[in-house]
Formats: C-alpha cells, structure tokens, sequence
C-alpha cells in the first residue's frame, strides 16, 4: 500500500511518513474496496453474476489498482459472454501489475491460446449485433435464426438469450422462451431481464421461505477457485501446510513417479531390444539368402569354366590337327602367277605335300609342280653337271640335291649327285645314290654307269684296307 | 405486460474483439484515491493563491 499523494509506503499510522498527508480516508477507501470485492466474490460463486458485476464496479471505483476485483470482473463478464468486455480487464489489470500477476496472465493466455474459440466468440458477437438489427426492423424471423446460431457459437452469451427469449415471447413461442430463459438463469440467477421475462411468462421466481433465491451451489464453476480478501496475519499453519505439502510431493514421487518411469524405461528397453532382434532376424535372413546366392554363382562359374575348357581344349585339338603351313604353297602361287617358274619350284620343293588336308591345294600342288617342275629339273641337272665337271661339287650338290627334290626318279639327277660326292671323297652319300639310282631306273645307262663306279668304289677301299 | 419495442430498445450492439483496444483506452480509471488527489492539489492551489 502507497500513499496516492507521494507514493511512499503508508505504515499503520493515519498519515504518510513521506509527505506527512492524512491518509484516513485514503485507507477507508481500500478497505472498502476489499469489502466490495469480497461480496463480489460471494456472489459470483453462487452464479449471482448481475450482482457480483456491481459489487466488483464498485470495488474497483475505490481502488483501481484492486487486481483481484479487476480479474474477477474479467471473470464475471466473460462467464456472461462479454468476452471483449473481460479481456479488457484483465489486459488493465497485466498492465496495472505487470509482475505476480498469475491471474490475468492464465485468463489471457486461456483465451490466446484458442484461436478457434475466439473467432467463434467474434463470429457469435457479429451474429448478434446483425439479429439486433434484423429485429428492431420487424425481422423477427431473421433475427431468431441468426440468434440461434449465436448461442450455439456462445452458449454463455446472456444479451443474446434475452434477445432470442424476447423475440419468441413476441411470436408467442412461448415454451422455446422459457427453455432458453432456463439456460440463461443457470449462468445468471439473479439478472433482472431473465427474471423479468419468465414472469412475463408466467413462471414465479423460486424463493425460499426467507424471500431469498435459493440456488444450487456449483462446486466446479469458475469461481470455485477464487479466494477472498483477507488482512495479513502471520500464521504458523501455513508454515506446517507448507512443509506437509513438501513431504506429500516427495512421497507421492516416490511411490508413484519413480516407478511408472521405471516401467516406461523397462517398456522402452523391451520395445528396443524387440525391434533389434526383429532387425537381427532380418539381417539373418538376408546373410542366408546371399550365401545361397553365392552358392548358385559359384556353381555356374565352375559349370563356364568347364566349358570353357572344353572348348580350349577342342580350338587347341582343332589348331593342332591342322598344322599344315601353306606359306611355302602361297609363295609358290604367287611366284608362279609372276612367271618366276624357278623361284615358284622351290618354293614348291618347301611344301609338304602330304599335309595337304585340303583336296583343292592338292590339286593346285600338282598343277603346278606339273608345269614348272621338268624345265627347271633340266637347268638344275645341266647346272649341277657343268659344276661337279670344273670341280665344283659343293655348288654341284646344292643345285642336284633340289633337282632331286623335284624329281627324285631323275636318273642323271642321281648319277651327278653321286658322282659329285665320290669326287668329293664322300664315298659312303656316292653308294646311297648311286643304289638308288640302280632301285629307280634299273635298265638306264646310267644305272650301268653307276655299277662301274660302285665297283671303283670298292676296288678302292678294299686297296685302302690294311692286309 | 412487457412492452416489446421498450425492451428492444434496451438491447445495445455488442462489443467486437476488434473493439477490445478501445475499450482498454477509454476505461474509466479514476478511483476515490485520484479524486482525493484532484482535491488536495485544488486546495493547495487555492492556498497559494
């Protein structure tokens, strides 16, 4: 409490110890604003809210800054459908006391923290003034829907049923009106227009022997929670209370916390270990699945590389079956389409003609050999003699010896050939030919020759003998 | 007997959220401590004087 001339803190004393004014009155005025507030605060609790509202005007007219009286007039208006009305004085009373203001700031986060709720409130608000209108311009009919619409948005909404009420005693519904005036009696008890208006239908106001309204109490209304105010006394129960209460918190954390967070870990790790091992049975499964997988591969790569071996194997038979080297049989065609018919029989002499796997090459083999063979036969077998007569046997022999390739039953091939190693002292290469030549041409003349001369041969080495 | 037109005219347009503001400004916020202190300072004004 502050003294409203300096704004020191006022003590027990009648005047201010700052400015030194008579606070008497001051002082009377707060007190009866608390005494303002409480019968506000009785009647607000037994639904007397037309009553409270005036009560609690007044309360606040002798002191404004009464935050309880500002925050159940709020309450009071808002329970009566004034939601403007009430957030108004709660919004004064935050600003009022901006601190331990805990009140006004449940209320308006209350009606903040639904969005819906209070568009619906505006929406109820809108309707209403629009029925107001539609009435007072003979649309009865109008008006009643939007009405009902109204309350349905906000079933506190008092001015809204009166008007509703109003209007269904004047089109003679007069059961809808007092079903209506019923519900608005329930949130104000005591408002003159409901009263008025049921008796305007008849309905005689419930009192009881004493005069007084009798009324039902309700124990879980807004108001229940609201205390009154009281002078500030110490008082040692509430030290006790304070002290029960702490011992009562622990206990009940003890015997009821700890355990359900308990259960819920051991439900957690169940859970846990559930999806792991669910997860392990999968992880299982996919292993088995690859392994049978890889089982499968493995078969069919061992299945590929036996036939792949195989084939090896047949491509090698294959390759060394046909080892016939046609080199020798090309040149010889490529010579032989030059005209170089010498060049082409010894390339001709290289080829061995019984490799011959293929009948055409055989063929062309004999084509050839046919054509270019006797000639050349001819010039090797004059070559061959002219040299083994100058002496030259080696040159001799290299010429006959191919000649002899060419045509190895050519009877005066094989005399030179002979006749050129005995001159050249290889007696023993002499005989070899010269009894071929003798096994080849039996009846020539120079198998006669050759006769004499393996006679001279022998002659000679049996003279050569040691006796 | 009510008379309908009487108490028609006793109903007034409600207020709307969007009219919440000037509600809050235009409250009435004078309490008996203000008008003793209206009073006080007239009177010692008219003591100077």
């Amino acid at each position: 409490m502050r003294c409203p001339y300096c704004g020191a803190p006022l003590t027990k004393k009648k005047y201010c110890d700052g400015c030194k004014e008579d606070v008497t009155l001051y002082k009377n005025a707060l007190r009866s604003s608390n005494i303002y507030y409480n019968l506000g605060l009785e009647q607000a609790r037994v639904r007397d809210l037309s009553n409270a509202i005036i009560n609690l005007n007044k309360s606040l007219k002798l002191d404004k800054n009464n935050i309880n009286a500002r925050n159940l007039l709020g309450l009071c208006y808002y329970e009566t459908g004034e939601v403007v009305e009430a957030l108004a004085q709660w919004v004064i009373s935050k600003n009022l006391m901006p601190k331990k203001n805990e009140l006004a700031d449940y209320y308006i986060e209350k009606v903040q923290s639904n969005p819906t709720k209070l568009d619906n409130i505006n929406q109820a608000v809108k309707k209403y003034n629009f029925a107001l209108q539609s009435a007072r311009q003979d649309g009865e009919d109008l008006a009643i829907i939007q009405l009902k619409k109204v309350v349905n948005l906000n079933p506190k909404f008092l001015k809204a049923m009166h008007l509703l009420a109003l209007l269904y005693i004047k089109t003679g519904e007069r059961e809808r009106a007092h079903r209506i005036l019923t519900k608005a009696r329930k949130i104000d008890i005591t408002n003159t227009t409901t009263l008025k208006y049921l008796a305007e239908l008849g309905y005689k106001s419930e009192t009881s022997q004493t005069g007084q309204i009798t009324f039902e109490p309700d124990k879980e209304s807004s108001f229940g929670s609201l205390s009154g105010y009281s002078e500030d006394r110490p008082n040692i129960m509430a030290f006790v209370n304070l002290i029960i209460g702490i011992i009562i918190g622990i206990a009940v954390v003890g015997f009821l916390v700890v355990p359900s967070v308990k259960n819920e870990m051991k439900e957690e790790y169940h859970s846990e270990s559930e999806e792991s091992n669910d997860a392990n049975g999968k992880m299982q499964a996919q292993v088995d699945s690859l392994k049978a997988t890889n089982e499968t591969l493995e078969k069919k790569i061992e299945k590929l590389t036996s036939e792949l071996e195989a084939a090896n194997k047949t491509i090698s038979d294959n390759s060394s079956t046909s080892k016939v080297d046609y080199a020798p049989m090309f040149t010889a065609i490529v010579y032989y389409e030059a005209q170089d018919y010498e060049k082409c029989a010894i390339a001709l002499t290289e080829v061995d003609v019984s490799s011959l796997d293929i009948p055409q090459a055989k063929s062309l083999y004999t084509v050839m050999s046919t054509k270019v063979y006797p000639d050349v036969v001819q010039k090797y077998y004059q070559d061959g003699r002219t040299k083994c007569n100058n002496g030259q046997y080696d040159e001799a022999l290299a010429v006959l010896l191919l000649a002899y390739k060419m045509d190895p039953t050519n009877a005066d091939v094989l005399y030179f050939i002979g006749r050129s190693y005995q001159k050249d002292g290889d007696n023993n290469n002499a005989l070899k030919y010269y009894n071929i030549l003798i096994e080849k041409a039996p009846g020539s003349n120079r198998a006669t020759t050759a006769k004499t001369r393996i006679s001279e041969i022998e002659k000679a080495q049996a003279q050569a003998q040691p006796q | 007997m009510i008379n309908f037109e009487e108490e028609l005219a006793k109903f007034q347009p409600s207020l709307e959220v969007s009219d919440a503001e000037d509600v809050i400004y235009n409250n009435d916020m004078t309490d008996v401590g203000d008008i003793m202190k209206q009073m006080l300072d007239s009177m010692s004004n008219t003591k100077e004087h």
